[in-house]
């Protein structure tokens, strides 16, 4: 489970960039996260990630606070960036390798192919270098990557960003398959589309502050896009509402 | 840190940045050892047959008085060293022969600059050129992104989002990527080794062999050391570009900058009399000289009134020459002696100033390693120096024999010159290794405060 309380950070004083957020992504649920640039999208992973340390507030993973036991916590949670790279002089078959290797992990060639599978690379795939791969099929690796750590909580930052319709498609279905498997997926995106397709929840950020949190109950009949600008351009919490 | 090290290896080796590495050192090593190779033998050959020459000259002059004998002198060539292959030092500015005389300071002349000019053009090629200039460079070219290019792609973020420690990462890159560089370095040069001795044609004595095992651990310090202050510097900035052009300005400086610098303030701070004023001063003592050899003439005219100076007999004569000889000998030594003092300063001052750069330091520490430095001459001019003395001596026992004319020259002393032991060698070389080394352990310890702290947003 991820979760945070009341988690604030300032990198100036007086220039709150998360203003006091709580949220709570259960076992088996994706929460997305909607916002603009800037909105603190970012920032709550980072903080979730021990990257930056809170202002105030807490940041957890499954009960684990992460300022106080980082590694303890990140053993429990595995993260993809937006556009990663990866290292594009290794081959795909390398690049797994040397995360499962960092991950305490060993995986065997079947295992390996199932892998690419699941994200939906070919097998072929494995000995190709990865600087010779298009971004979708990067950002698929890297999902193969996260998902070789079998952590039961999964971080995506933007992981939709800049593919085609075709992988985006192909990268939800991906995360619908961890989810059914148990995993807690929270993921910032700016496309409020596929959010509204993948997530059981949706929190959208405004300055640090979220202003509006649904269900994917309470979404079925909702237009999220129309929402989304709604609550961006008027600046209100729905509370507020 | 395993998984990182081989992964940064691996990197490493599938990179072009390595097979530029290895087509290079695969290339500049082996040729630049062939340069010096051949440059060994043609100076061998010279030496050799110079000695003999100069030898043959000795002994097979027509007879000659003692004192015009030891005038004539004889000719001496510096003993070549098989390790200018690894670094030329300042062999090509000193000078390599010396006539032997009884009564000056010999000095050496007839350096290879002065013969060949050309040399002069571009500046010299060798070995421990290659790997401070070139290597030195690809240290960096494999070292600047190891960081803030890891941050720019992601990968960090996907590294440093595990449970991993961050020393444990750091510690990995550091050793995989300095094998890296090291590979095509230690592959380049054992493969000219083996090449060396056989083909090229060198004899290398097992202290030689040792020799080049400690230059080539230097080289291995060096690069060790600047690709971990290209880390420090990768771990300082956020962008790969930002890096780079950092390194870049560090390379001139360490490489040209600081080296010259030094030399340029040593050379305002420490001033030496000119050439002519020199000279100058050692004309005003040979004429005070003679006034000591007239001196004793005019003394002994003065207890014999009424004799003339066609009438001082030979031994007065010897003891005027003797005397003049003499204090010519010691107005001289003291005249250059100075010089030598203010020159030894100088390059003390410009040394000392220029290891603020490491790549000096390593440069003198290979230099100083193979032989072919101020170290190894100014060792030399000393031998010479009490080679001069007994050279001076035979002849004056000659004279206070009283034989008139010498006609065997075989028993004139033979100049022999022995290295300096390797332990010696060694134990000059460890201050600059130290500081190589010292700097190396510092560097780290700011790279991994440095990392530890680094955003890797």
């Amino acid at each position: 489970m991820i979760e945070t309380r009341k988690l604030t950070k300032e990198y100036e004083p007086g220039a709150r960039a998360l203003d006091g957020l709580n949220l709570e992504v259960a076992e088996g649920e994706v929460y997305c996260l909607l916002g603009a640039n800037g909105a603190g999208k970012t920032t709550a992973i980072h903080l979730l990630l021990d990257f930056i340390s809170p202002t105030s507030g807490e940041a957890l993973i499954d009960g684990i606070n992460v300022a106080r036991k980082p590694l303890e916590a990140k053993t429990r949670v595995a993260f993809l960036p937006e556009n990663v790279q990866l290292y594009g002089a290794l081959s795909v078959r390398q690049n797994l390798g040397f995360f499962c290797e960092v991950y305490g992990k060993r995986m065997e060639q079947p295992e390996l192919e199932a892998l690419l599978e699941e994200v939906g690379l070919p097998a072929a795939t494995l000995d190709r270098r990865v600087r010779h791969l298009s971004k979708g099929m990067r950002q698929k690796l890297g999902l193969a990557i996260v998902a070789v750590k079998g952590a039961q909580n999964l971080i995506l930052d933007e992981p939709l960003s800049g593919l085609d319709p075709e992988a985006a498609s192909s990268m939800v279905g991906a995360l619908g398959r961890l989810r059914d498997r148990g995993t807690s997926i929270l993921m910032s995106t700016h496309d409020v589309f596929r959010a509204k397709e993948l997530a059981d929840r949706v929190a959208i950020l405004l300055d640090g502050r979220k202003i509006l949190e649904k269900t994917r109950e309470e979404l079925r009949d909702a237009d999220l896009e129309r929402l989304y600008l709604e609550y961006i351009r008027g600046g209100r919490s729905e509370s507020e509402k | 840190m395993r998984a990182h090290f081989r992964k940064e290896l691996l990197e490493g080796i599938y990179g072009y940045k390595f097979v530029l590495s290895m087509v290079l050192s695969l290339t500049v090593i082996p040729f630049t050892l062939f340069l010096g190779a051949e440059r060994n033998e043609l100076e061998a050959t010279e030496y050799r047959l110079s000695t003999e020459r100069a030898w043959e000259a000795v002994t097979t002059q027509p007879p000659k008085p003692p004192h015009s004998a030891a005038h004539v002198g004889i000719s001496i060539w510096k003993h070549p060293t098989p390790l200018v292959a690894f670094s030329t030092g300042s062999l090509n500015e000193l000078g390599v022969s010396t006539t032997i005389n009884p009564h000056q300071t010999p000095r050496l002349s007839g350096s290879l600059s002065e013969r060949t000019p050309l040399l002069n053009l571009f500046g010299k090629l060798d070995y421990a050129i290659v790997i401070q200039v070139i290597f030195g460079l690809f240290a960096f070219v494999l070292s600047f992104d190891l960081v803030s290019g890891e941050r720019e792609d992601g990968t960090l973020k996907l590294v440093l989002a595990h449970s991993v420690s961050r020393s444990e990462v750091l510690v990995g890159k550091a050793l995989g990527g300095s094998t890296v560089l090291l590979i095509p370095v230690t592959l380049a040069t054992l493969l000219s080794l083996f090449f060396f001795t056989p083909i090229m044609g060198v004899s290398l004595t097992g202290t030689h062999w040792l020799q080049v095992l400690g230059v080539f651990l230097l080289s291995c310090l060096f690069l060790v050391m600047m690709f971990v202050l290209g880390l420090l510097v990768s771990c300082l900035t956020r962008r790969r570009m930002t890096s780079m052009i950092v390194l870049l300005v560090v390379w001139v400086t360490l490489i040209f900058v600081v080296p010259r610098a030094a030399t340029s303030i040593a050379q305002h701070l420490v001033t030496l009399p000119s050439s002519e004023e020199v000279s100058r001063r050692i004309r005003e003592a040979s004429a005070e000289a003679f006034e000591k050899n007239m001196q004793v003439i005019n003394e002994w005219l003065a207890e014999n009134p009424g004799l003339t100076q066609s009438d001082v007999p030979p031994s007065v004569q010897v003891a005027g020459r003797r005397a003049m000889d003499q204090y010519n000998e010691s107005q001289e030594a003291r005249i250059r002696q100075n010089v030598d003092v203010a020159l030894q300063r100088q390059v003390s001052l410009a040394t000392s100033l220029a290891r603020i750069s490491p790549a000096t330091s390593y440069m003198l520490a290979v230099t100083h390693l193979s032989g072919t430095g101020v170290h190894r001459h100014q060792r030399f001019l000393r031998h010479l120096d009490e080679y001069r003395h007994r050279f001076a001596e035979h002849f004056n026992r000659m004279e206070d024999d009283d034989i008139q004319l010498v006609e065997d020259f075989t028993g004139v002393p033979r100049f022999e010159y022995a290295e300096e032991p390797l332990a010696n060698l060694l134990l000059t070389v460890m201050v600059d290794a130290s500081i190589m080394a010292t700097l190396c352990v510092l560097l780290f310890g700011a790279a991994f405060a440095a990392f530890v702290r680094y955003d890797v947003r």
